[in-house]
């Protein structure tokens, strides 16, 4: 009897493993499908080339940018639903792409895989590499073979390729790019591009936490070299008065050199905080610090710092008057700029008049700058600005 | 118009930037004076209340 459960619960586990990737893949088909939909309300074109496996599915795909105006648009519609103060730069910036939008993004082309688990509806993986740019770019520089050839070679070989990883509810949960060591050579001019450990994580559970880091950035060109090692950016974004961010950049280098220019920083670090608290008012908190500089330039003296820390403590500030002057900034016109500023002295007035406190705490160290040496300078100021008290 | 404001808080610094510091301008002089010797340091703390301000304990 034992045995003939056994033999039941047996052909029962293979019938399930045998079926379920028929389920999942119907589930992921239809999920490709309402997506393809979608994006063409976006203006952007998704074809399944060709799909492989049962356990595991390969689709084939190419996406393809129809009309860069609706998907500028759907991508501003989506950016204003969750911050609607920013109407201000985004028209700005819809006013400078009106006219050429369409011709600079149509017709790029991006060529790919989905690849998807059919056992259990989990995580897919993305791979689209850029296969085309926009039909008037290529148009143009058709003209010119070695330009042409240049950049074909680099579309060719998938220079500019990306891996998405999206979650069991199809979230999108990291974006890496894949490294790049590319030497263009123009003529009597060579340039070599690094980039190395390029992504973003992102996990969207309850806020929006997630890290955005290059592991390395480098341009050496004859005259010029830029070199960026590990940055590492954590940022946590509930909301616009919730949210802090940690920015480090391990070194940092600049340099000219027929112009004998140089900017050289051994560590930047930037953390910002900024919370909500009890009675409508805001604590925020932003931190500067950064060491080894070194600047020189044909027009300054040389500059030489060991290292520099500014913190900036602003507590207890009137969250409507921030609110305020938000809302003002973002939609500031220079046709209108006299009201503007007289309407951003008034609500700062009336921040003033709530009052807050302020701590500010700076300290450097190893400042050499005019054949002057300051070895160590600490500043600390704290500030109460007092409200004026109700009757 | 804020009912009060209040600021307080120091400077630090070794005696010789404080010199470099003079070096550049005399006119401060006169605040150097008022320094409180720690060390090889210079501490000067300040205050900031209605009846002006205070860099330790003296009314500027």
């Amino acid at each position: 009897m034992k045995l003939i459960y056994l033999y039941i619960v047996g052909v029962l586990v293979v019938v399930g493993i045998v079926v379920m990737p028929l389920f999942v893949k119907k589930q992921v088909d239809e999920l490709v499908e309402s997506k393809k939909q979608s994006l063409l309300v976006d203006g952007v074109e998704l074809v399944v080339v060709g799909e492989d496996g049962y356990f595991s599915t390969l689709r084939e795909i190419e996406l393809r940018v129809l009309d860069a105006k609706k998907l500028r648009d759907s991508i501003v519609e989506r950016i204003l639903k969750q911050n609607p103060n920013y109407i201000g730069p985004i028209d700005f910036l819809k006013q400078v792409s009106k006219g050429d939008i369409r011709l600079a993004l149509d017709g790029t082309t991006f060529k790919g895989t989905i690849k998807n688990s059919n056992l259990l509806l989990k995580s897919s993986e993305i791979e689209l590499a850029l296969v085309k740019l926009s039909d008037e770019f290529m148009k143009n520089i058709n003209s010119n073979k070695d330009t042409f050839d240049a950049i074909q070679s680099m579309l060719d070989e998938k220079l500019i390729t990306f891996f998405i990883s999206l979650d069991s509810n199809q979230k999108i949960s990291q974006i890496a790019m894949k490294d790049i060591d590319k030497t263009i050579v123009d003529r009597n001019n060579s340039i070599n591009v690094k980039v190395e450990d390029h992504k973003l994580k992102l996990d969207t559970t309850e806020s929006l936490i997630g890290t955005y880091a290059i592991g390395k950035y480098i341009i050496k060109a004859k005259e010029l070299s830029f070199e960026m090692k590990n940055l590492n950016y954590k940022f946590d974004y509930l909301t616009q008065f919730d949210n802090n961010g940690v920015l480090n950049i391990d070194s940092f280098m600049f340099q000219e050199s027929s112009e004998s220019a140089a900017l050289k920083i051994g560590n930047i670090n930037i953390e910002n905080s900024t919370q909500s608290i009890e009675n409508n008012l805001l604590d925020a908190s932003t931190t500067y610090s950064l060491k080894d500089l070194y600047f020189e330039s044909p027009t300054m003296q040389k500059l030489e710092l060991e290292s520099f820390t500014f913190k900036l403590d602003v507590l207890g500030v009137d969250k409507d008057g921030i609110i305020e002057i938000d809302r003002i900034y973002s939609k500031f016109s220079p046709h209108d700029s006299n009201a503007q500023i007289e309407l951003l002295m008034q609500t700062a007035q009336k921040i003033l008049n709530s009052g807050f406190k302020t701590d500010i705490e700076a300290e450097l160290s190893g400042l050499v700058f005019q054949e002057k040496t300051f070895k160590t300078v600490n500043l600390v100021l704290n500030a109460d600005l007092n409200p004026i008290p109700t009757t | 118009m804020v009912s009060s404001l209040t600021a307080s808080g120091s400077l630090t610094l070794d005696r010789t930037s404080l010199q470099e510091i003079l070096k550049i301008s005399r006119g401060l002089e006169v605040f150097a004076d008022l320094g409180q010797d720690k060390g090889n340091k210079v501490i000067f703390n300040y205050e900031f209340k209605q009846e002006g301000l205070f860099v330790n304990g003296a009314k500027i």
